[in-house]
């Protein structure tokens, strides 16, 4: 448009320069002409005005390019003055709606519609909606029908000619310009162009103003943006930054810490820094981490590099009285502005600490661990200086990261920790479990159970040589070793003889001993020769440096001591003290294991002895018995004989008892003796070959006296052709002769049978069978046990030791065979001998 | 009738067997241990040795060895008397070349009978 109006006046030049041409040749014409001269000399003023008005919006375009106003102003007051016009107005379409910005002229303050639809009721309306200029000569004429607002306003404001052009940006209608005159005077073509040209212009200006406006709103949407991502980037910086620490040393808690206050401190700005941790001790916080430039040397030495630097600090009470102590009660982070101003109202406990630090600005965060609050995280400024939002939000967001990174590093600790207690556990059990093992299997061999343990408790321990002292006669010997030998290369056990040397406390076994419980030495050479005056030529021997002598407490007793050493400076710990303590339990167990083992072995030795005495002293004894018994009987047989020769019957009854009584107590110490034998094993057989016919012929010829005693009578059933046997012949017939002569004691009147028969080629049985009183079943039961006869008034009835059941059984078995018993009470008894044709002399 | 060396070294015992021989008219020589039963069988010749087993000087089994083994006295017939239920005893008696052996106390029928069974077969 300025273009076309440049060109308009380039034209406008032409023609003025041919008019000036035409001049000097129309001189004549000059008169006629005149007017015609007047009226273009006019349009070129005109046009030289329009152009200048059109370069000065232009101008204000340019000088304000975000600001609407101005520009609105240039192109109102230069069309009112161009245009000689009553008013102009400016709208601009908002939605469906048209707004009245601008008012020039003298109609400007007639109240009108300030706000008016976008219709085709008005002038200006259609000139919107159809994208042209409207020119209306007199607005009188229009049909009331058709622009009704139109009429409203002419009314109103009594203008009479009116011309409104769209401002149009990309073919849409933004707003209007209106030109209004107050009489009937169409305006000129080129009036018409100019405002298009002005209406242009202000398009340009709303489009700048609205491209402006719009590059603000998106430069402020960039900052926000961007500062939501620098302030994601600055946490994900946190975050990174704690997992490289819990990446970095996992295992050092104190590591994590260290790092985690550090880079709190550098993401936040704080010169100053601190970790407080509540102590399980005595439940103040006490400080773990120091950060920072307020700290001395020996501060910022603090944490990892003093281990006992958490332990030590002074603890502070958790009160509301300290940033820190607040923090922790209230859960959520407490920020003081300034710790001076607040410190006697709200903070006076941090009043020391605040003098010697000089710290104004406080931010303490709590670090909320899974099972409350593990501890403080503070950060310090030393002059007035808030911490921004964005700190606050970012340390509660870091406080949060690090409490991760605590915990975990505290279970992996934890897990650590457990995992080696639980493959010591398991190698200890495994070490002790051989010891026992080797306790067990082998309780007499009591050096290669001290061997086995020696080894284990060096391994264990890891200590370079382990010695075991055994305490005999008040001095102490070695017993057995493992590990490197000594400096002379001498090896020493309890087999190269004592080694003895006294106890006293001039050496750590001897007070180990003396004092009943473990000395433990982290350097030999380190101690005074006073103390241990003893100890220093130990060391000279064995050049060992750590040490740990353990007594050996048998009850409270000491029975010897287990030595620990190392050949460097390397202190036992608690748990290797301990554990050599259960090895010198294991020690004291095997020796005394082996000490009884002895005495029992000893003891047995002693009662075999005995036994043995005892037997020696019972055949001994039965045999000074029988001498003068066999005295008693011989003389008396002979003096029974010698009264028949000379007459004298009348000594002849009393001798025969005399006999009588010698022939029982004989059979008495013959069975007693017999029992004894049997009972110490020592009962020979004297086994040989016999026929069986010839054996019960002999018995019944030696019974048959007793069995007419009590009116019985006697039955044998042997067949001749039983054949031989092999056996203890006397044995036999002494257990055949038991049997009978219990039948004829306790049978009177009745029948005694005794009854031979081979059972097969393998078994020879003699039954004797009786019918007297027979036995119930209680007394069957107790039949063969030793001094057992039915009752206690059977014996003074029926005599007898009641010994030759239980004899005759033994020697039944002896022989392979057995005796055995049949009774129903009131009807007799049946005993029956069962012998192996051919007995082993060792069947027994 | 026989005449019978009797080896026991406790009076009443040696007594009371040599007096009841006698009165079976038999010659009875006694000897106190072992050494002097050696010594009165090479000297006196007897039918017949009874011999206690458990004697001083030189016991029973050690006489009858050497009796046995001398070709003078070998022939005599030795019944050894052993302590009751010795077995051991007997078996060494026998091993040592005892002809038969009896138990203490002696049951003077029963030795009686062996006495002149041993007689009998050594008389044939």
């Amino acid at each position: 448009m300025t273009e076309d109006a440049t060109s308009t006046i380039e034209a406008l030049r032409a023609e003025v320069a041919a008019l000036r041409d035409e001049n000097a040749g129309l001189r004549s014409r000059e008169a006629t002409l005149a007017g015609e001269a007047e009226r273009d000399r006019q349009a070129l003023a005109e046009a030289l005005e329009q152009q200048g008005a059109t370069a000065e919006i232009l101008g204000v375009i340019a000088s304000s390019p975000s600001d609407l106003q101005p520009v609105l102003q240039a192109v109102g007051e230069r069309a009112l003055a161009l245009f000689d016009a009553a008013g102009v107005f400016m709208y601009l379409v908002q939605g469906d709606q048209v707004v009245r910005v601008a008012a020039f002229g003298s109609v400007a303050h007639v109240e009108s519609n300030v706000v008016r639809p976008l219709d085709r009721t008005w002038l200006s309306g259609r000139a919107l909606l159809d994208r042209r200029t409207m020119h209306i000569e007199d607005v009188v004429t229009l049909g009331e029908e058709e622009y009704p607002l139109s009429r409203d306003t002419q009314q109103r404001l009594g203008y009479r000619t009116a011309m409104a052009t769209p401002m149009l940006r990309e073919d849409v209608a933004v707003g209007l310009i209106t030109v209004l005159r107050m009489e009937v005077k169409p305006f000129t073509e080129q009036q018409i162009a100019l405002l298009e040209t002005f209406a242009d212009q202000a398009a340009i200006a709303i489009e700048n103003a609205r491209l402006f406006s719009e590059l603000g709103r998106r430069n402020a949407e960039l900052q926000e943006s961007n500062r939501q991502v620098t302030e994601a980037l600055e946490q994900q910086t946190a975050t990174a930054e704690v997992l490289r620490v819990i990446a970095a040393s996992p295992t050092n808690l104190q590591d994590v810490l260290e790092r985690i206050v550090a880079t709190a401190a550098r993401l936040c700005n704080a010169p100053g820094a601190g970790l407080l941790q509540i102590r399980d001790s005595d439940g103040l916080l006490a400080s773990s981490v120091n950060y920072g430039a307020h700290l001395t040397g020996v501060e910022r030495n603090y944490g990892s590099k003093a281990p006992d630097a958490f332990a030590l600090s002074v603890g502070l009470p958790v009160t509301r009285e300290t940033a820190s102590g607040r923090a922790l009660l209230d859960r959520e982070t407490v920020h003081v502005r300034d710790l001076l101003e607040a410190i006697d109202t709200e903070f006076p406990a941090a009043r020391r600490s605040q003098g010697r630090y000089g710290h104004r600005t406080v931010l303490a965060t709590p670090l909320m661990g899974r099972d409350g609050p593990l501890g403080v995280l503070n950060l310090m400024r030393y002059e007035v200086e808030p911490f921004t939002e964005r700190e606050v939000a970012l340390i509660e967001a870091f406080a949060d990261q690090a409490v991760i990174a605590i915990e975990n590093a505290r279970l992996f600790e934890e897990l650590e920790r457990r995992t080696i207690e639980l493959s010591e556990a398991l190698a200890h059990q495994t070490a002790l479990g051989g010891i026992l093992r080797a306790i067990a299997s082998s309780p007499t061999d009591l050096q290669a159970v001290l061997d086995t343990l020696c080894e284990s408790a060096a391994r264990l321990s890891t200590a370079d040589r382990v010695v075991i002292h055994r305490l005999e006669g008040g001095s102490l010997s070695g017993a057995a070793e493992f590990g490197v030998p000594n400096a002379a290369g001498v090896r020493m056990s309890a087999r190269d003889g004592p080694t003895g040397y006294p106890v006293d406390r001039g050496s750590p076994s001897g007070r180990a001993i003396i004092e009943k419980r473990a000395i433990v030495l982290e350097d030999v050479v380190a101690l005074s020769p006073e103390a241990f005056p003893r100890g220093a030529s130990l060391h000279a021997t064995t050049g060992h440096r750590s040490l740990v002598s353990t007594p050996l407490l048998s009850r409270g007793e000491p029975m010897g001591v287990l030595n620990a050493m190392r050949m460097e400076v390397r202190p036992f710990t608690e748990r290797e003290i301990a554990l050599l303590g259960t090895f010198a339990d294991q020690a004291v167990i095997a020796i005394e294991n082996s000490r009884l083992f002895e005495e029992l072995q000893e003891a047995n030795r002693q009662l075999e002895d005995a036994s043995r005495h005892k037997s020696a002293f019972l055949a001994n004894m039965s045999h000074e018995l029988r001498t003068p018994l066999n005295a008693i009987i011989g003389y008396s047989e002979m003096l029974q004989e010698e009264a028949e020769e000379i007459g004298e019957d009348a000594f002849i009854p009393d001798l025969q008892k005399v006999n009588a009584a010698g022939k029982h107590l004989l059979g008495l110490i013959n069975d007693i003796l017999d029992l004894s034998k049997i009972e110490a094993g020592r009962m020979d057989l004297y086994i040989e070959p016999f026929e069986v016919a010839q054996l019960v012929r002999d018995v019944e010829a030696i019974v048959q006296p007793l069995v007419e005693k009590n009116g019985n009578r006697l039955v044998i059933e042997c067949p001749e052709d039983v054949g031989a046997m092999q056996a203890d012949l006397t044995k036999v017939r002494q257990a055949l002769f038991n049997l009978l002569s219990n039948a004829a004691k306790f049978t009177e009147r009745g029948t005694i049978t005794l009854t031979a028969q081979r059972e097969t080629n393998e078994w020879v049985t003699f039954a004797v069978a009786d019918t007297g009183i027979g036995m119930t079943e209680e007394q069957l039961g107790r039949l063969f046990e030793a001094f057992s006869q039915a009752e206690a008034s059977t014996r003074s009835k029926y005599g007898g030791t009641g010994l030759g059941l239980a004899i005759s059984r033994h020697f039944c078995r002896l022989m392979g065979g057995d005796l055995t018993v049949t009774s129903t009470y009131g009807r007799g008894s049946t005993f029956t001998v069962r012998l192996p044709a051919r007995a082993a002399a060792d069947a027994g | 009738m026989a005449k019978i060396l009797l080896v026991e070294d406790n009076e009443m015992n040696r007594d009371m067997l040599a007096r009841r021989l006698q009165r079976r008219g038999h010659e009875v020589v006694v000897a106190v241990d072992g050494a002097e039963g050696l010594d009165l069988a090479r000297r006196e010749a007897p039918t017949l040795i009874l011999m206690d087993m458990t004697l001083p000087v030189l016991d029973g089994w050690e006489a009858t060895r050497r009796l046995k083994a001398d070709p003078a006295t070998g022939g005599i017939p030795i019944i050894a008397l052993t302590a009751h239920a010795m077995s051991e005893d007997r078996a060494r008696a026998i091993e040592a070349g005892c002809d038969d052996f009896d138990t203490k106390p002696i049951e003077f029928p029963r030795l009686i009978g062996k006495v002149d069974a041993l007689l009998g077969t050594s008389a044939s």
